[in-house]
């Protein structure tokens, strides 16, 4: 891309980035097991999921992979960032690519 | 976790009064331009309990590898990352420190209840940011071979020249209106640029080396998906109203062009030349973080909602080009008047920066090559001076007058009052000439010191070592003899505004002129 000119392009994937670790290889597991399309990359020190359109981490699936109870807001110790309009509900925290105006 | 969030945050929402005893505009204390309707909307649901078990748990975290770091030393980290360090956490903690002020400044402007409990957690948030940012440095200062720099780092944020650029952005962001704040701070600076330093760098640090910013950058950004929130939710509660829409429109456009100089410009710097190992070049994180990710997946849906593309986003995209090579022609050509050692750029990587950046040698090779030629304290050839000086600094974003490239400045000058004022750009130009009182009061270096001796300059600003006479700016990691004061005065640079109309008369008055 080097030599060409930036540009912007509407798109609708959308994801997080994750603080490598435990917790993160076993979101990657549970989210690549529902969605064929999401793209999985790691860093020296975190890990990033992306995905088209919509992605729901289930925390009871993620809990289930890690043995041991876990939450909302666990997974929001682990998660530095995101992209996409997110929901923060108790059992599940969901991105979607749609900005919709509440009325 | 038993009870459910949702319906709990659902009961307590409806727990809000307006006392009878003082009136709205009293209690709002300032003024905003903006409407803010009565119901808003926070997609994080924090309650105060969740939100410190979640803090004390990211803290314990941290502070067990804090703890590891410092008993285990001995990793290697790379001198370039850890001298661009000094410049790097002595500002980030001053702007974090300044976002928590502008977060108590919003919740007494901004009346619904949803927004003013993100903004008091974003408060208690940046003086975590601040305190991790110092916890580091002081860390860095006990453990790196060289502390001369890290002991100074917050009287720098102060003082710093280079500093001036973050000064003059945190003084903007707490003295424009409190609900343009969150859509510059929260929705540009936040969602926009931060991902791009806390995360994007994060591997850098990782890679140099320097475990202990590579987790504290990570956990401050998990601080940052709440604020991105924040500014969400600021943003969507504000388009119930369309009489907001142009107001918002006027925001983006001013805060697009001054998050671009006014941070992300040091970014592109901090990324293509602190770090040594390079992966991925500035430009490509700007693409892949600003304008895949923020442009293209967030901002250019509002078009709905009739919000149009910032008015100087091209000039944004233009700049992106050169932005990091021009900065570093400043940050390397002043070095003196900074506080760490520089590592300046090797045969390698001027040959990776013409590959990722096409036409870099023919526009900044000769100033490389200048550069390396003056870097012995004994020949007495100061970079600074031999290539014409330091130049103006533009009123807005501090930033000298040479961008996008210096063979190709798109600054210009006005008269006001008396004064000429400088500008890089002719967006900080109409910024300025939207609101000019906002901008008048920034003293730039020259208001300081024009007229002065680079040696009275330094040792003013106190960058010197211990001995009161080394400084502590080194132009090569490992010079073979150091700079000292006198070696500068031998120099014999009198810093001259290129603004100033008389010659021989000067703001400042330097306690030893060099010229006689
Ligand atoms: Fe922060
Ligand atoms: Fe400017």
């Amino acid at each position: 891309m080097s030599t060409e000119k930036m540009w912007i392009e509407e798109r609708d994937i959308v994801g997080v980035k994750l603080i490598a670790g435990e917790e993160a290889e076993a979101a990657a597991a549970v989210i690549s097991e529902s969605y064929p399309d999401a793209v999985i990359e790691r860093y020296p020190a975190y890990l990033s999921i992306e995905a088209p359109k919509e992605v729901v981490f289930d925390l009871r699936q993620i809990s289930e992979r890690l043995g041991r109870p876990y939450d909302a807001p666990t997974f929001l110790v682990i998660m530095s960032s995101y992209h996409g309009r997110i929901n923060v509900d108790d059992d599940r925290i969901t991105l979607s690519s749609e900005i919709v105006r509440p009325e | 976790m038993a009870r459910s969030l949702t319906k709990a945050y659902e009961r307590v929402k409806n727990i809000d009064w307006e006392p009878s005893y003082i009136s709205a505009a009293d209690k709002y204390v300032e003024a905003t331009r903006f409407y803010l309707p009565k119901k808003a909307l926070d997609p994080f649901k924090t309650f105060i309990r969740e939100y410190f078990l979640m803090e004390r748990e990211k803290e314990s975290r941290h502070y067990a590898l804090l703890e590891a770091a410092s008993r285990l030393q001995g990793s290697n980290p790379e001198p370039r990352w850890m001298e661009g360090m000094k410049f790097a956490l002595s500002n980030l903690s001053a702007i974090e420190y300044s976002a928590g002020r502008q977060m108590g400044r919003m919740a007494r402007v901004v009346a619904p209840m949803e927004l003013r409990q993100g903004y008091m957690m974003q408060v208690l948030d940046e003086m975590r940011h601040t305190q991790l940012e110092l916890n580091a440095l002081r860390h860095h200062m006990r453990s790196w071979q060289d502390p001369s720099g890290y002991d100074i780092a917050l009287k720098a944020a102060g003082n710093s020249v280079g500093a001036g650029i973050f000064r003059a952005l945190a003084e903007d962001f707490s003295t424009c209106d409190a609900v343009e704040t969150s859509l510059g701070l929260q929705v540009l600076i936040e969602t926009a640029y931060s991902n791009i330093f806390f995360v994007g760098l994060s591997s850098a640090a990782a890679q140099s080396g320097d475990q202990v910013m590579a987790s504290t950058m990570l956990t401050i950004q998990s601080d940052e998906s709440r604020h991105m929130a924040n500014g969400y939710a600021t943003l969507m509660t504000l388009l119930q109203d369309d009489r907001n829409i142009p107001l918002i429109q006027e925001a983006f456009d001013k805060w697009s062009w001054r998050g671009h100089m006014g941070f992300e410009v040091g970014l592109s710097l901090f990324a293509d030349y602190f770090v040594k190992h390079k992966t991925e070049s500035a430009r490509e994180m700007s693409q892949r973080w600003l304008l895949d990710d923020f442009y293209g997946g967030f901002y250019k849906k509002l078009a709905k909602y009739g919000i149009k593309e910032p008015r100087w986003l091209p000039d944004v995209i233009r700049n992106s080009e050169w932005a990091s090579h021009t900065a570093a022609v400043y940050l390397f050509g002043a070095w003196p008047v900074f506080y760490h050692r520089y590592d300046p750029i090797d045969e390698r990587e001027m040959e990776w920066f013409e590959k990722k950046y096409p036409g870099w040698y023919s526009h900044y090779g000769k100033f490389w090559e200048a550069y390396q030629q003056m870097t012995d304290a004994d020949a007495g050839m100061l970079v600074t001076k031999e290539l014409g000086g330091l130049p103006a600094f533009c009123q807005v974003c501090q930033l000298p007058w040479i961008f996008p490239r210096p063979d190709a400045s798109t600054g210009s000058t006005i008269e006001r009052e008396g004064r000429t004022i400088a500008f890089c750009s002719p967006a900080c130009k109409s910024i300025f000439e939207n609101d000019p009182n906002h901008y008048s009061g920034f003293k730039t270096f020259y208001d300081l010191y024009d007229g002065w001796d680079l040696a009275d300059v330094i040792v003013d600003l106190g960058y010197v070592r211990e001995d009161g006479k080394t400084l502590m700016a080194q132009p090569v990691l490992e010079p073979r003899r150091m700079w000292t004061v006198d070696d500068i005065r031998r120099c014999r640079y009198e810093v001259t505004s290129p603004l100033r109309k008389t010659a021989g008369v000067s703001a400042g008055g330097s306690p030893h002129s060099a010229v006689p």
